[in-house]
């Protein structure tokens, strides 16, 4: 039934516009309004008492309200066939993801938050300066704070919390399931496939960061620390197919709303048929030896060698010996005649006079900058912090004004370019 | 000296004695192995080193493992 | 009224061609050759009092007491704003305009300008500390590239705030400053990508940077009778972290004691890296801070102590400006206790 009406690799989203959100008495959207039964949501979530306790809050754009400790981002979303769900494998059945009808709530993103060991988090203020600089200051954010039974170890709780933000994104999408939506963007990429022979094909090559506890990256709910890169389709990025569990550096991880909403996947996919043909996604893991790094940068380019790619964006994940993977994947595409544009942040300092990156190659002469991590940002004072009581290394009250390093803000210089943040050399 | 897994790095900001290490989590472990055999990888890591740090070099040199 | 000096080389100082290459500095009162221009071009605001010339061979041979020589000259006019060149691609002119207007910046803190050709050696040395205009290859760009310095060289004076390099003309320094773009990070990528692909002009935002080199040390002549210290940027610390090493951005390093310990256990120490898993290192932290193998290389006499502390710092989004702080005053330690070798692991 739904392979007639909806081939394979052909994705409708069907985007509910949320403008506000509330707290009521029965889950759903009224007139754009998403409306939130809050004990029902913290039943539901600590329905097996994984947690000691689970709080559920919401800042909206413009409050002066700081979240800290935020460890992930994810979309509500809903999957109309079936018994399928829009994060296969890491919430219920793997089912191949990219196909069928997704309702997502526009504007909204649910945020995990709260302390994992060795972790530095990320801050997101919803007013005044610092709101220039985070996706998430300007979505309605559904704050969730679980925290751990004394006896509970880092992988459980990990486990557990992950379940936990991705089944609230399908709780909050709930509702929107014999509703219409406000508009449709439809996926079909296969359709154009034939038709317009004389534009330049590109490939995109994405690479995860899955390293271990807490720097985890899942693809259809398995961790990629292995993976030899592999092919996915665009839409199945845009549906479900990856998510995260990488808390590493505040400013440069790519969150599972991210990885839902890749900025590179929209871009080629959008200009698919027009400037280019989107050739496809080869997924690369950033591994934590020099030899799997070798062998993931010489699959990634001989895949996309093998989808016919003129053209490859690399983006990374991550810094450090990240910058390694990037650099070596984009001299593997080049060498193979695959030219390339990759996508980097920088540490260049506060003053930003110091060396952007820990690895380069001659290669790499077609960058995209999405930042300094070091320069300095001043933050208002707040009247609420949601998340928890502290910002780590900064004394003080965390409401006070603060000056800190765009690094600590969450998603500030992300590197799947999701924002207009560049930098210019004076 | 520096022991250290992505040795492009180290050339890149200018290290100049570099020793190849096992894996970024554990530079100078094997989980794998036995405790008395990892030890052992271990002290052959160390032993390069030792070695490294006694050779005359002119520019920067990875000491291969 | 702003007192300018201007520097030029033998040539455009009109003392001669390469015959003359080997004259030591002078100094002669107001424009000569392209000063002329240039006093022109400054207008009524300022006034070339004097101009100093030196051979372009003099300076190139030594350029130390070159530079000090023709400073000294400099400095007797009392400028407020000092003029090189324009060197346009001349080898050995611009090196020399580029240490001329450093000199002049940080001896006298005085403004300087000068103009190059951006394949001139002398922008490469020295754009990263000085306002170097580009200019042409030749001096067939004469007018323009003084006209272009009189102004960025007023502006300097002035004490103004200089826009872009693309606003003022003048080479980049390396400085690099957050702005935002008018499209996402996605969307240049996108067009830079089908720019490449046509063959069309793009331009990178970020050129490959490059780093400082030091020069090996020497090799240690008798590891049996040394003192070797190991250091990590791997955020090993006592467990519980008693002095709260940051996971990331390191603001600090720390240093512990190493004495009556044989062998790191996962009971008394850990890692605190946010960068890496921690599992392993958590099991045997000695998978990072090697403090077994080098406790029987001492029993064996293969080296002749391990020094008595170890430095750990945590190396994940740290600064290279605080890495090379954490460095310098490890290294500082190390000397005064005798250390004659390091073991630096990182992860």
């Amino acid at each position: 039934m739904q392979g007639e009406e909806f081939p394979f690799m052909k994705l409708e989203l069907r985007k509910f516009t949320i403008k506000d959100a509330r707290f009521g008495e029965v889950t759903g959207i009224e007139q754009g309004t998403l409306v939130i039964n809050k004990q029902e949501l913290v039943e539901f979530l600590n329905r097996d008492h994984s947690f000691a306790g689970v709080e559920v809050k919401l800042a909206r754009p413009g409050e002066a309200v700081r979240i800290v400790h935020v460890m992930d981002a994810v979309q509500p979303r809903l999957k109309l066939s079936g018994d399928a769900t829009p994060f296969p494998g890491a919430l219920g059945p793997v089912e191949i993801a990219g196909r069928g009808q997704t309702n997502v709530l526009d504007g909204v993103a649910v945020l995990q938050t709260g302390k994992r060991q060795g972790i530095q988090e990320g801050v997101v203020d919803m007013a005044g300066p610092g709101a220039d600089y985070s996706i998430f200051s300007r979505t309605i954010n559904v704050v969730l704070l679980c925290t751990p039974h004394p006896a509970t170890t880092d992988v459980e709780f990990d486990r557990a919390t992950r379940k936990a933000a991705l089944e609230a994104a399908v709780y909050l999408a709930g509702p929107t399931r014999p509703m219409v939506p406000d508009h449709v963007e439809v996926f079909d990429l296969g359709a154009l496939e034939n038709q317009a022979h004389n534009l330049p094909r590109v490939v995109y090559i994405y690479h995860l960061q899955s390293q271990g506890l807490l720097r985890e990256t899942f693809v259809y709910g398995e961790h990629a620390r292995e993976l030899l890169p592999t092919i996915l389709h665009p839409n199945e990025v845009l549906d479900g197919a990856i998510v995260s569990s990488n808390y590493i550096i505040a400013c440069q991880k790519n969150p599972t709303y991210l990885h839902l909403h890749n900025p590179v996947v929209l871009e080629l996919a959008r200009r698919h048929g027009r400037d280019l043909i989107f050739a496809g996604v080869v997924i690369a893991n950033e591994h934590s030896t020099l030899r799997e790094k070798e062998r993931s940068a010489k699959f990634a380019a001989k895949l996309a060698w093998q989808l016919g790619a003129q053209g490859a964006v690399i983006t990374q994940e991550g810094g450090g010996h990240a910058d390694t993977d990037l650099m070596l994947t984009c001299r593997e595409c080049e060498q193979l005649g695959i030219k390339t544009v990759i996508m980097a942040n920088e540490i260049a300092g506060a003053a930003g006079d110091l060396p952007s990156l820990v690895d380069t190659v001659p290669e790499a002469d077609a960058v995209v900058t999405t930042g300094n991590n070091d320069e300095l940002v001043s933050l208002d004072p707040v009247e609420q912090v949601l998340g928890g009581e502290d910002i780590a290394g900064v004394a003080g009250p965390p409401d006070a004004g603060l000056t800190i390093a765009l690094g600590r803000i969450y998603a500030a210089t992300n590197q799947l370019g999701a924002t207009h943040l560049s930098i210019r050399g004076y | 000296m520096q022991i250290c897994t992505i040795t492009s790095i180290a050339l890149a900001v200018g290290a100049n004695r570099i020793l190849p290490a096992a894996a970024i989590p554990y530079p100078l472990g094997s989980p794998d192995l036995s405790p008395n055999q990892e030890k052992a990888v271990r002290r052959k890591l160390v032993d390069q080193a030792l070695a490294a740090l006694q050779c005359h070099v002119d520019k920067q040199t990875i000491f291969n493992a | 009224m702003i007192r300018v000096v201007h520097y030029l080389n033998q040539f455009f100082g009109q003392i001669g061609g390469e015959d003359q290459a080997g004259v030591a500095p002078r100094a002669v009162a107001n424009p000569v050759g392209p000063g002329m221009a240039l006093q022109a071009a400054l207008g009524s605001k300022a006034q070339v009092v004097a101009t100093v010339i030196c051979g372009d061979n003099y300076f190139a041979e030594h350029p130390q007491p070159a530079t000090e020589e023709v400073i000294q000259l400099i400095r007797s006019f009392e400028p407020q704003l000092v003029v090189a060149g324009p060197a346009f691609n001349a080898g050995r002119y611009g090196p020399a305009c580029g240490a001329v207007c450093q000199a002049v910046q940080s001896q006298l803190g005085v403004p300087a300008v000068t103009g190059m050709y951006p394949e001139n050696p002398g922008a490469e040395l020295y754009r990263k500390d000085i306002f170097c205009v580009e200019t042409g290859p030749s001096a067939a760009g004469m007018r323009q590239a003084v006209s272009a310095m009189a102004v960025l060289g007023l502006k300097l004076a002035a004490g103004e705030v200089l826009g872009t390099p693309e606003a003022e003309g003048y080479l980049p320094r390396g400085i690099r400053k957050n702005t935002w773009a008018e499209k996402t990070g996605a969307a240049r990528a996108a067009d830079m990508l089908l720019a490449k692909l046509q063959g069309l002009p793009y331009r990178t935002e970020l050129p490959m940077p490059s780093f400082e080199r030091v020069s090996p040390a020497s090799p240690v002549s008798d590891l049996s009778t040394a003192t070797v210290a190991l250091v990590t940027e791997g955020g090993i610390v006592p467990k519980g972290n008693p002095d709260r090493l940051e996971s990331a951005r390191a603001s600090k390093f720390l240093k512990y004691s190493l004495e009556g310990i044989e062998d790191l256990s996962g009971a008394e120490f850990q890692s605190v890296h946010g960068g890496y898993s921690n599992v392993f290192a958590n099991e045997d932290p000695d998978r990072v801070l090697p403090v077994d193998a080098l406790r029987d290389c001492e029993r064996e006499g293969k080296i002749g102590r391990l020094y008595k502390y170890f430095f750990t710092t945590t190396g994940n989004g740290t600064t290279l400006e605080n890495g090379r702080k954490f460095g310098q005053e490890i290294a500082l330690v190390l000397i005064a206790d005798g250390v004659q070798a390091v073991i630096l692991t990182s992860t």
